[in-house]
């Protein structure tokens, strides 16, 4: 017998009242409830209320919603042109494998190389503006959807294409049949990852030089001290990743609704 | 006199990889609406013989002397040319149903390829997937139907075209007892209804006895004929009635003589050379 699933169950429960607790702990130390009692300065660690109210002024004031749609931007265009890049090439070079195995040693090498190392440089390319970000996002994408595409062509299953040539595939259908749907898979189960590195890349593009955007925001504000737009930014960066993700689990789960669902 | 179907001849294949001979001059040959069930200690190429037949072993991978006709044709000549495929069916020992596609999809798959259109395949798909029982699951991926239900979305898939040599590779060999039972009662009962002409490829000789008309027993490898026995139990058979006849026993124990010889000598060979 399965239990028509309850609205409020024990783990929504608890995850609320862990939040209120935590909040609560640390509207305290910060001396928020009781004022003679300040275990660490605000201007440290801020407090849950003026963090509240620093947002609230960031939003009314319209800050916020360019720097949200500057770093959504950045980090989704680059996540865009990198996944439709990625593909092509790697189907491309899959179908030249001993330019494949040349080229593989640089591939394995920029991809462990940490991407925002690659910032500094790109700030000098293509400037403070949006470009230098939409680029490094665009690295980001591209370089693990490349390397998965390519990966996936190689890792097709031969007696997959065995039982359809036998059924009477030409090499044609055996692509489109065997071979890119199996690239597919490959590339829906890393959409996930890709489009949270993508979001780290716009942020760290921004560390190093900008205009606008959510990183920018919270170097000027970390430089002035005022540590509640610091927290207000650190969460709104929380919230639109939380956001992304679970979306794109959502997507990836529709795309590959024939394989067993992604849970966490 | 019947006519010839399947003619293999001096067939030997060595695999380039750890210079393995799994093939050595091996000849037999299959009549029309003939079950041909492939029997020996497993290892011992097998499987090899199939894929030849099916023209599936990678060129380069391994040197194939010999020759295979089918129809009078032969199909080792011809490098590139896939056209006897046509005739031919070939269910796989693993589940090789494409994971993406549904039950639906699947069976319809050689349909597709052929450039039937979708709606008149998933009518012919309808009274297929009937025949093996399995309606109701038109719209299920494989992952989500058993081991059992997989391999019968394999028989409808390999039955669908209606290829007139349907190859088996040890169809059943992952399934339980009980489902592997009522798997070959299915068999024939569907043999019983379309005849085509079937080479089976198993490791279990009551799997061959109740499915096959004539039984090749092949050596441990290199493989080669040892011996050929006619089954003499009149059809339509039951693949539980049958484990009771006295008839089947007969020709188990005279088969089983000959293929214990073999396995044994396949488990030395082993021994003494690991893989």
């Amino acid at each position: 017998m399965i239990k028509p699933p309850k609205v409020f169950n024990n783990v929504t429960l608890w995850r609320i009242c862990s939040a209120v607790l935590i909040i609560f702990i640390w509207e305290f130390i910060a001396g928020g409830i009781y004022g003679n009692f300040i275990l660490i300065d605000p201007v440290f660690v801020s407090r849950p209320t003026l963090i509240a109210r620093d947002f609230y002024e960031y939003a009314l004031d319209g800050l916020l919603f360019i720097d949200l749609s500057a770093t959504l931007l950045e980090a989704m265009s680059g996540f865009a042109s990198g996944l439709l890049t990625g593909i092509c090439l790697g189907l491309l070079l899959s179908h030249f494998r001993t330019l494949a195995r040349i080229v593989e040693p640089y591939l394995t090498a920029l991809t462990t190389l940490p991407r925002i190392a690659l910032a500094p440089i790109m700030v000098i390319w293509f400037g403070l503006g949006l470009p230098s970000k939409v680029v490094l996002s665009f690295l980001s994408a591209f370089l693990i959807t490349f390397f998965n595409t390519y990966v996936g062509v190689l890792s097709v299953d031969q007696e997959l294409i065995n039982a359809v040539k036998v059924l009477g595939a030409s090499s044609r259908q055996i692509y489109f049949h065997v071979i890119l749907p199996s690239v597919y898979s490959w590339v829906f189960a890393s959409l996930r990852v890709c489009v949270g590195y993508c979001l780290i890349a716009a942020v760290a593009g921004e560390f190093v030089g900008a205009t606008m955007g959510i990183g920018y925001r919270m170097l000027l504000a970390s430089g002035l001290l005022q540590t509640d737009r610091v927290f207000s930014c650190f969460f709104l960066l929380m919230i639109i990743g939380y956001l992304l993700v679970e979306s794109f689990k959502r997507i990836e789960n529709r795309l590959l609704k024939w394989r067993p669902q992604v849970i966490t | 006199m019947n006519k010839e179907r399947l003619v293999v001849e001096d067939l030997s294949v060595k695999y380039h990889k750890g210079n393995v001979e799994a093939v050595r001059e091996l000849n037999f040959r299959v009549w029309d609406k003939e079950v041909v069930a492939i029997v020996g200690p497993s290892g011992c190429g097998k499987s090899t013989l199939l894929n030849c037949i099916a023209k599936i072993i990678p060129p380069g991978v391994a040197e194939v002397k010999g020759n295979v006709f089918i129809d009078g044709e032969s199909i080792l000549d011809k490098s590139a040319d896939t056209g006897h495929l046509k005739k031919l069916g070939y269910m796989f020992q693993r589940d090789t149903l494409l994971p993406w596609k549904s039950v639906k999809d699947n069976v319809i798959l050689p349909l597709t390829l052929r450039g039937v259109s979708k709606r008149e395949a998933e009518s012919i798909a309808k009274n297929f997937l009937e025949m093996v029982g399995l309606s109701g699951f038109e719209d299920k991926y494989p992952h989500e139907i058993s081991g059992g239900m997989r391999q019968r979305v394999q028989l409808a898939r390999t039955l669908i075209y209606q290829p007139e040599i349907i190859l088996m590779d040890e169809p059943f060999g992952a399934l339980d007892a009980h489902t592997r039972l009522s798997m070959q009662n299915l068999v024939m009962q569907l043999w019983h209804h379309r005849r085509s002409t079937v080479v089976l490829v198993t490791h279990d000789l009551q799997e061959a006895i109740t499915l096959a008309d004539r039984i090749v027993v092949l050596t441990a490898r290199p493989a080669t004929v040892k011996n050929e026995y006619r089954v003499d139990i009149p059809r339509p058979r039951d693949a539980i009635k049958l484990r009771n006849d006295p008839l089947f026993h007969a020709v188990h124990d005279k088969i089983w003589a000959d293929l214990a010889d073999e396995v044994r000598k396949q488990l030395n060979i082993s021994e003494r050379q690991p893989p």
